[in-house]
């Protein structure tokens, strides 16, 4: 009861101030009242009429007083700074009071800007942003906090230009270990930024501002900022989950706003070598890098054959993968050896493969074997000797000493005994003489069981009656074909 | 009637020339050729042109000018009888033509066609048959003798007795002997007529006499027949006779008893052939033709005792009907009456199964009956059925029996469990519609009693019987699935459960053949439940496998269809299913695995026959043995404690494997990897599938192991190093291709001055036809304007002639006038002259 009352009181006494503040201008002691009860709010209900109080107050000088921000001996800018503090300290809060304060902040942000802009200098609080961030990059931060900032940088490209700025300077902190949630929320943010430059000289970017007065955008310092930021940020131990995400974010497009986009090469060769699905998404990167940067990478090959293991057919990103593999496989430059022993690997994983995935890699090496034609003599040799065992050494890491050459592709003869129809129709290819044209596998290339299975319930094989078993049966383990007699009984 | 106009047919009047006009070098004009050419002939080398243009003329004259003069008739009179106007005919031909139109046109004038006898009068020796009394017919038997014979010693003594040279008193006393023989004959012959009328009307009175008692006796036999209560069966003698005479004329060739060996040789010919079928089915390389047959085969022809209808007759119903009077009677009457025409019927078209068994529906009359209908009948017919029962059954006799049906009707009697018949289940009982009824029908029953009533149930209600029945049957075949998935959906199973379950496997068997397209459909649907569980993509990663009740459907699929086809609507969803399952179940306890192999040798079973080679099994084999630390055994295990159960598959999920279950794991897993290296030995990469399989086999601490184990395990191994050979790949050797030629361009004629047509095609087609058409067109033209000319000069000739005509009579009354002027005048001279 008392409680309620003492908060009645100061609620009622920040009233007071602030109808005083307004009647007297020069009343800076009203003001530091109100500030202080807003450091001091100690529930929700007290904390928001505080920020309400605060708002109302320098709203007031804002608009009439058109010095507040060019000078620096105000008497009242002790107080703001003050009130500045005080609401980053609530944000972290979560209630309808830390919401109303990110509002306030961004507020205040926009205000000073236009204020404080002069056609020599831009006036967004660059500072006063970065602690801003700092306390949304923090581990305490709301996520929809987050969410809010994301829309304001969105609308607004001062914001977005000067927030890239910020968040390089904060990065810093990646150096040293961080949390997890610092982590994701600083990538939150930085996803948000956008990049691109101005398109024409006319055209003019939305900004707190409006259009009276340009803000000075340069393109090479916002790109500058993206790839720092985005450098130190990589720098940081991230966790598997955010890993696959930011692999999947930093696709060529994003790679390329980088002003030095082979200052990504350590890192994705680090997640290269961390194997796994993570290796295969870097492998995107990588080629990128390679591809249009020129980035040199020893023994490229060597690390993407180490890739192919049993368990790449059930990787989320295979199809990806395998595009990427056809891809980099796709030069005719490559030495024969070194194809044939992607080919023969792929043939020996393929025996222990999912099906969906054998449609894909049986074109892929038939493919292979056409662009090199010293691979023919795997699926067609004149020779006559005895191979009983495998030349090919399955577990030699090094492509140049797998002997891949002088085997043979019986693991496509193996597979013309699929059991099902579309596979041994597809690995038949070795039969006859190799098209000159490539097979196109891009449509499989994201198969799976589901699809099969769907495809087979549809497909009703119309017009003619499914066939049935002969063989009478006498019980479930009586039967002709049964196999499973010898090892279970019926108990 | 068509002669008139055919003669106004310009084509058909003919105008010949005169063989002397070919002759008169007059009319002969010769066509001077440019250039000669030794044995060149032209049809226009000699012409005829006033011979040609006088047939012209005479032509139009016949035609274009009898049209023109005719031109503003309205009707004509046409003469239509034959003959008149043609002289050339013979008088006596035309009468006897025309005498046989008139003849024809009378008999076409008959009110029905088909009655030959309605008008014609026939007669015989110039009398109508009508008038030939009836009485001439002679009642008397064909036997009697109706041709008078001399007596036999008459005829010795007259004719060879020397009949002239025994006379005695010379030339009076032949003539007195003769007067003699010939009265005597005379009288004989009056009194074998008078016996002969006698007899006759003898006959007649009789006759009459009988006639009036056999009405009696006719209806006599009639009640009696009534009495017996059999009206609707005929003397077995008489429907013999019946069935003969509709019998086709050659008779049905009847195979002969076969012996049992000959039979037992047969059946196996026959799996060999459909084996035969099945293999290339799996190869996947069928034609469609081929196709074609082996539904036939599989689907009506072999396995469906009941379109035919006798199944149930023969051999399975008499044992019911024996132990309670009122059984399935009526089915078996509808049967004995459907035999024949079932088995005439199963000769001519066995694969319309569905038309079939309508068709015998409609002939046994009581189509429209349903199975409530029918028992009541049997309840109130009850008496007069034991009489039908001690008879025998005549058609059964004449019926062919084919092997397979006797071999059929032997097993089907095997399977039935007579000893074990509850008195309390009902004979015939209603297809259950829905699974509430289904179970009340099997609460509290025996294992054996409930497949007597499933058994009673699925004969009951035939296809053939009823063809509503199929139906019935079909939703049937989904409560019994339902009824195994519910046996089985328990946290533990029992062996009477097991027992249960494993009798309903020959009975879901036979509803699948007896209607494949519609048990397929419930068995899709069913693999598409256990796939998607709940889950739109299948299985989860590392997700347990599914339990015994959803494992046993692969199971049933495996049993029922013929899953080793290279396509199947069931097998192929149900083995995608299975290879999904098995490569993402997780197999980190012994619930799993075992569930694991179970699946893994259920597949194995629908691809052995094709020797398909499954990646997933393989790959499951791996992933069990990468878990092989876990299985290791210490301690003693009885040998007994290896066999695999089904009530393994029940139990609770436990991170620690038990010692027992290890050595069952390990059991299990050898066997499949024995199985699997069965199924897979052709394959060219057989050491590199189970090089791994052998590596860590190897590595298997087996010191523990039972002796079987351990014996099971170098057997295993033993297959696994089997030395193979094998050389790199080669393709077949292909007969290289011809190269292609252009053809050598062949002109089929030469002649130089002729426009021949050589290119072929549509174009010169078109050209030809162009060409012909001009030509046409400029010879019907000069037709036309020949006709005109004809017409304007038969115009000008006629105008020509009225106005000569015009002129006489016009100078004529001018001659008239004048001589009458002259008259005139002369009289008034005359006149002139008298005053």
């Amino acid at each position: 009861m008392s409680k309620n009352k003492t908060r009645k009181l100061t609620e009622s006494s920040v009233d007071k101030c602030v109808r005083l503040f307004l009647e007297d201008r020069a009343d800076t002691k009203s003001a530091e009242t109100v500030v202080k009860a807003l450091a001091c709010a100690k529930d929700e209900d007290g904390a928001v009429a505080a920020i309400i109080a605060v708002n109302k107050i320098f709203s007031r000088v804002f608009s009439e007083d058109e010095k507040f921000f060019k000078d620096d001996e105000h008497p009242l800018a002790g107080v703001f700074s003050a009130s500045w503090s005080s609401l980053l300290a609530i944000l972290p809060e979560g209630n309808k009071a830390s919401d109303l304060a990110l509002q306030t902040l961004l507020m205040w942000i926009e205000c000073e800007t236009v204020k404080k802009s002069t056609e020599t200098s831009y006036g967004l609080p660059e500072t006063r942003l970065e602690e801003l961030l700092r306390v949304l990059c923090s581990d305490s931060a709301m996520e929809k906090h987050l969410v809010q900032f994301q829309n304001k940088l969105e609308a607004y490209d001062d914001l977005n230009f000067y927030t890239c700025k910020a968040l390089w300077k904060i990065s810093d902190k990646f150096s040293k270990p961080t949390t997890e949630l610092e982590i994701q929320n600083y990538f939150t943010l930085i996803k948000a930024i956008r990049v691109k430059d101005k398109i024409t000289k006319d055209q003019t970017l939305p900004t707190f501002v409006g259009e009276e007065i340009d803000f000075p955008f340069n393109f090479q310092d916002l790109r500058k900022f993206y790839q720092y930021a985005w450098v130190n940020f990589l720098r940081a131990a991230l966790p598997e989950k955010l890993y696959i995400h930011v692999l999947v974010f930093l696709d060529e497009k994003k790679v390329a706003l980088f002003k030095n986009p082979c200052l990504m090469a350590d890192f994705l060769i680090e997640s290269y070598n961390k194997g796994g699905s993570i290796a295969l998404l870097a492998l995107n990167g990588l080629f990128t890098l390679i591809h249009k940067y020129n980035l040199e990478l020893p023994d490229f090959y060597t690390r993407l054959y180490a890739l192919f293991k049993a368990d790449i057919f059930y990787q989320k990103y295979r199809a990806r993968f395998f595009f990427l593999a056809d891809l980099f496989l796709s030069s005719s430059h490559l030495p024969a050896y070194l194809v044939a022993a992607f080919a023969k690997k792929m043939a020996r994983l393929c025996l222990i493969a999912p099906a969906y995935s054998q449609l894909h890699v049986i074109p892929f090496i038939g493919n292979l074997v056409i662009r090199h034609a010293a691979l023919s003599r795997m699926v067609h040799c004149q020779e006559t000797k005895d191979m009983n065992s495998d030349p090919f050494d399955e577990n030699e890491t090094d492509p140049a000493k797998s002997r891949a050459l002088e085997s043979s592709l019986w693991e496509l003869k193996t597979l013309q005994s699929h059991w099902l129809q579309s596979v041994a129709a597809k690995s038949s290819i070795i039969n006859s003489a190799f098209p000159k044209i490539e097979w196109d596998f891009s449509d499989v290339l994201e198969g799976s069981y589901v699809q099969l299975f769907e495809k087979a319930v549809k497909d009703k094989y119309r017009g003619s009656i499914p066939t049935t078993n002969y063989h009478k049966p006498k019980g479930l383990l009586k039967h002709a074909d049964d196999k499973l007699k010898s090892s279970w009984i019926l108990e | 009637m068509a002669k008139p106009k055919k003669k106004l047919n310009p084509d058909r009047v003919k105008v010949k020339p005169s063989r002397e006009v070919h002759k008169n070098p007059f009319e002969v004009k010769v066509n001077k050729q440019k250039h000669q050419v030794i044995n060149r002939k032209f049809k226009s080398e000699r012409g005829l042109p006033g011979v040609a243009r006088d047939r012209a003329i005479s032509k139009r004259k016949l035609t274009l000018l009898k049209e023109y003069s005719q031109r503003h008739r309205d009707n004509q009179l046409v003469d239509r009888r034959i003959g008149e106007g043609d002289a050339s005919m013979d008088p006596e031909e035309r009468i006897a033509l025309r005498l046989a139109q008139e003849t024809s046109r009378k008999l076409n004038r008959k009110k029905n066609i088909f009655n030959l006898n309605e008008d014609e009068v026939l007669t015989h020796l110039g009398q109508t048959l009508d008038d030939v009394d009836p009485a001439y017919d002679d009642p008397r038997s064909d036997d009697e003798d109706i041709y008078d014979k001399l007596d036999a010693a008459f005829v010795k003594e007259a004719h060879f007795g020397g009949f002239l040279s025994k006379s005695q008193g010379g030339e009076e006393g032949r003539k007195r002997a003769i007067d003699d023989l010939i009265a005597e004959s005379k009288r004989a012959k009056m009194e074998r007529q008078l016996e002969v009328d006698q007899n006759v009307k003898l006959t007649q009175e009789l006759d009459s006499k009988w006639r009036d008692l056999h009405s009696l006796l006719h209806h006599n036999e009639k009640t009696s027949a009534k009495a017996k209560g059999n009206s609707s069966q005929p003397d077995p003698f008489d429907r013999l006779v019946s069935e003969l005479q509709y019998a086709p004329r050659a008779g049905v060739a009847m195979d002969k008893t076969k012996t049992q060996e000959e039979l037992a040789a047969e059946e196996r010919e026959r799996l060999e052939e459909l084996e035969k079928e099945r293999r290339s089915r799996a190869l996947g390389d069928v034609d469609s033709k081929k196709k074609l047959k082996i539904k036939h085969v599989s689907a009506d022809d072999i396995d469906d005792n009941f379109a035919i209808g006798e199944d149930d007759g023969d051999c399975a119903e008499p044992d019911l009907a024996v132990d309670g009077g009122n059984s399935g009677d009526s089915d078996e009457e509808d049967d004995a009456g459907e035999e024949v025409e079932d088995d005439e019927e199963r000769d001519a078209e066995e694969d319309s199964q569905q038309k079939d068994s309508g068709d015998s529906e409609g002939d046994s009359g009581e189509g429209g009956d349903s199975d409530e209908d029918s028992y009541d009948d049997l309840e109130s017919d009850g008496p007069s059925e034991d009489e039908d029962e001690k008879k025998p059954k005549p058609s059964e006799s004449v019926k062919p029996r084919t092997p397979r049906s006797i071999l059929k009707s032997t097993i089907t009697t095997k399977e039935i469990p007579t000893e074990s018949i509850t008195t309390d289940i009902p004979y015939l009982i209603a297809v259950p519609d829905h699974m509430d009824s289904f179970e009340t029908l099997l609460d509290k029953r025996s294992p054996q009693d409930e497949l007597l009533i499933i058994d009673r149930i699925i004969k009951g209600n035939a296809p053939s019987l009823h063809e509503q029945n199929r139906k019935r049957l079909e939703k049937f075949l989904q409560l019994l699935i339902d009824r195994v998935y519910m046996l089985a959906d328990e946290p533990s199973i029992a062996q009477e459960t097991l027992q249960r379950i494993d009798g309903l496997v020959p009975h879901i068997h036979h509803l699948v053949e007896l209607s494949p397209q519609s048990a397929a459909r419930s068995f899709v649907e069913v693999v598409k439940n256990i796939y998607h569980d709940g889950r739109a993509n299948g299985p989860k990663k590392d997700s347990n496998f599914p339990g015994f009740e959803k494992l046993i459907m692969f199971k049933l699929i495996g049993i029922c269809f013929s899953v080793s086809d290279s396509k199947h609507a069931v097998g192929s969803p149900a083995l995608i299913c299975m290879a999904h399952l098995l490569s993402t179940c997780k197999v980190t306890d012994a619930r799993n695995m075992l569930r694991g192999i179970f699946l893994a040798q259920v597949m194995l079973e629908y691809v052995a026959f094709g020797s398909k080679y499954c990646p997933e099994v393989v790959a499951f084999i791996l992933r069990v043995l990468s878990e092989s630390h876990r299985l290791t055994v210490s301690g003693q295990i009885r040998e007994k404690d290896l066999r695999l159960r089904i009530s393994d598959l029940y139990r609770f999920v436990d991170q620690d494997i038990p010692r027992t279950d290890r050595c069952k794991i390990l059991f299990g897993l050898l066997n499949l990897i024995e199985s699997a290296a069965d199924v897979f030995k052709e394959l060219p990469s057989f050491p590199e599938i189970f090089g791994k399989i052998q590596q860590r086999l190897e590595k298997l601490e087996t010191s523990w192991y039972p002796q079987s184990l351990k014996e099971l395990l170098t057997s295993v191994t033993e297959k696994l190093n089997r030395v193979r050979t094998r050389g790199p790949l080669r393709r077949e050797k292909k007969r290289p291709q011809m190269l292609k030629l252009y053809e050598p361009l062949i002109e089929e004629r030469v002649d130089m001055l002729r426009k021949v047509h050589q290119d072929k095609g549509v174009k010169a087609e078109t050209k030809k036809l162009q060409a012909k058409y001009r030509k046409e067109l400029k010879g019907a033209m000069r037709e036309v304007r020949r006709d005109n000319q004809f017409i304007a000069q038969f115009k000008l000739r006629e105008q020509l002639k009225m106005d000569a005509e015009r002129r006489r009579k016009v100078k004529m009354i001018f001659g008239d006038a004048a001589n009458q002027q002259g008259e005139l005048n002369s009289l008034k001279k005359l006149k002139a002259k008298k005053k």
